[in-house]
């Protein structure tokens, strides 16, 4: 009676792979971290002393654009080297749930622009990054929902000590990502 | 207690019926090209088993136009959950008596 316990793992990796799409790219977290960290300093040198706050948005959304381009085109390559197929219901719910949140929290941090509230967009982009996160996380790999966790506590403290709110978004969007996402990738990818 | 075996499905010996469902249960409803992706099949082979999951009520078929296209969703029933979940229980058990 081994072929039932073969049924069983079978209905598992399907009830899985069906549900979530897993082929996530450790290495794509690992650059969009570095990306951060350009920004940041770019931004402590050049746009900072500008008084450019503009200036700095448009790099965050740059920054962000390339991120989003890099996972996308990583992660498929991982599913095709694992030979999962990428499901277009899936890989919906999972933009979807992602996407959401973060036009929210965009369009908001424009908002904040607009008013001159500028202690507040760091904050306003950390936190609503990690709510994305940690709905989208239902999607795909369940490490993604620590990781939100992670960007909304350090959101929370950009939001209460606002002098160092370019400092805290460097940590979560460079420092977090490259560390977490290389802890996944010697966990799981090599 | 009746013998589990007795208790399994006759219908999901068949590896890809088996697979359609398994999707089914946790999948509010899934699209023809999903399931031939996930299930790495032809066309020909899933269609058949999708239609005769139909005939034993496990399965809904529906049909919208998409602009020039037809899209094909599948779901699955009230009456293919429980049986396939019957199913489950009686695979489960007998792994169980194994491990004994």
């Amino acid at each position: 009676m081994n072929l039932a316990n073969q049924d069983l793992k079978e209905i598992r990796k399907l009830m899985e792979h069906s549900t979530r799409f897993i082929s996530l790219s450790g290495l794509a977290g690992i650059l969009s971290g570095i990306y951060a960290l350009i920004a940041v300093w770019l931004a402590a040198n050049y746009f900072l002393p500008m008084k450019a706050a503009e200036l700095i948005i448009v790099t965050a959304l740059i920054v962000l654009g390339f991120s989003l381009a890099t996972a996308t085109l990583l992660s498929k390559r991982k599913a095709r080297k694992q030979g999962l197929p990428i499901l277009n219901s899936t890989v919906h719910l999972l933009l979807f749930h992602l996407m959401t949140p973060l036009l929210i929290g965009g369009i908001l941090c424009f908002i904040f622009l607009e008013k001159n509230y500028l202690d507040l967009i760091a904050a306003t982009q950390l936190i609503f990054y990690g709510l994305a996160l940690i709905n989208a996380s239902k999607y795909t790999a369940q490490y993604v929902q620590t990781l939100g966790f992670i960007e909304i506590f350090i959101g929370l403290f950009a939001a209460y000590f606002a002098e160092y709110s370019l400092e805290l978004w460097g940590l979560g969007f460079g420092v977090v990502h490259i560390l977490y996402s290389s802890i996944v990738y010697w966990k799981y990818e090599r | 207690m009746n013998n589990p075996i007795s208790r399994l499905k006759k219908e999901f010996e068949s590896r890809v019926k088996l697979g359609i469902m398994s999707i089914l249960m946790v999948n509010e409803q899934m699209n023809y090209n999903d399931l031939k992706d996930i299930l790495e099949l032809t066309d020909g082979n899933l269609a058949s088993h999708l239609k005769s999951l139909e005939k034993l009520g496990y399965l809904k078929i529906e049909k919208a136009f998409e602009g020039r296209k037809t899209r094909t969703t599948y779901t699955a029933t009230h009456n293919g959950r429980q049986v396939f979940e019957e199913h489950l229980d009686a695979l489960e058990e007998l792994v169980r008596q194994q491990a004994l």
